[in-house]
């Protein structure tokens, strides 16, 4: 399936959907997960910007002086 | 964006993405996958794909002439998630301090215009505050307005 999404936050760009196994299975790539891992702990140890750790379990973390 | 961009093939889960970059190297597939890492929280990986050996490099530099418009493609992948997943966190990081650096620059290049579409933050001396220029960031988080 492809259309050119009307939004124009993406200005006509042409996008073709289509089914998940049809493309590589990237969310197992070592690359990601590897990624993935290290942003998990990134994100431990850092925290979120205050106000944006709603509905997840990150802490906030210390704001700017 | 100021920059044009590539047509892209998005998965109907809407998390993995791909665009074909066109230079003087040739045609170089490019990955954007977004992963869980928490509820509501991804994480962006962009790459190179390797179809000889199925898997996606992250570190290498394509050189192919095209790094504009490479990364306003990857914005707008961003765009077009963020349709789908309103209100999901996206963060990312360099592979190394070097592709830190230019997603950095290339943030800044086109911050007015980002800034249009989503809130950035940038973490800094152990602290995440609103994105600025010229400032070393060691990784960034980003939320659709």
């Amino acid at each position: 399936m492809s259309h050119k999404v009307e939004n124009d936050k993406l200005e006509q760009i042409q996008i073709t959907v289509v089914p998940d196994n049809q493309m590589p299975d990237y969310h197992n790539d070592p690359t990601v997960i590897a990624a993935v891992e290290r942003a998990r702990a990134f994100l431990e140890k850092a925290g979120l910007p205050k106000g944006w750790d709603k509905n997840n379990n990150f802490k906030s973390s210390p704001q700017p002086e | 964006m100021k920059y044009a961009k590539y047509p892209f093939t998005v998965g109907e889960a809407h998390t993995k993405y791909e665009f074909t970059s066109e230079g003087h190297k040739g045609s170089i597939i490019k990955t954007v996958v977004y992963a869980q890492i928490r509820s509501g929280i991804f994480n962006l990986s962009f790459g190179d794909w390797n179809s000889e050996i199925d898997k996606m490099d992250d570190s290498i530099t394509s050189n192919n002439g095209d790094r504009d418009k490479v990364l306003a493609t990857v914005a707008a992948t961003a765009i077009e998630f963020t349709n789908n997943y309103p209100g999901a966190l996206i963060y990312t990081e360099g592979s190394t301090p070097a592709r830190t650096r230019l997603y950095q620059m290339a943030i800044a290049k086109n911050l007015e215009e980002i800034s249009e579409n989503f809130e950035i933050e940038g973490y800094i001396n152990r602290i995440w505050e609103p994105f600025q220029k010229g400032r070393n960031y060691e990784a960034f988080l980003v939320k659709r307005k």
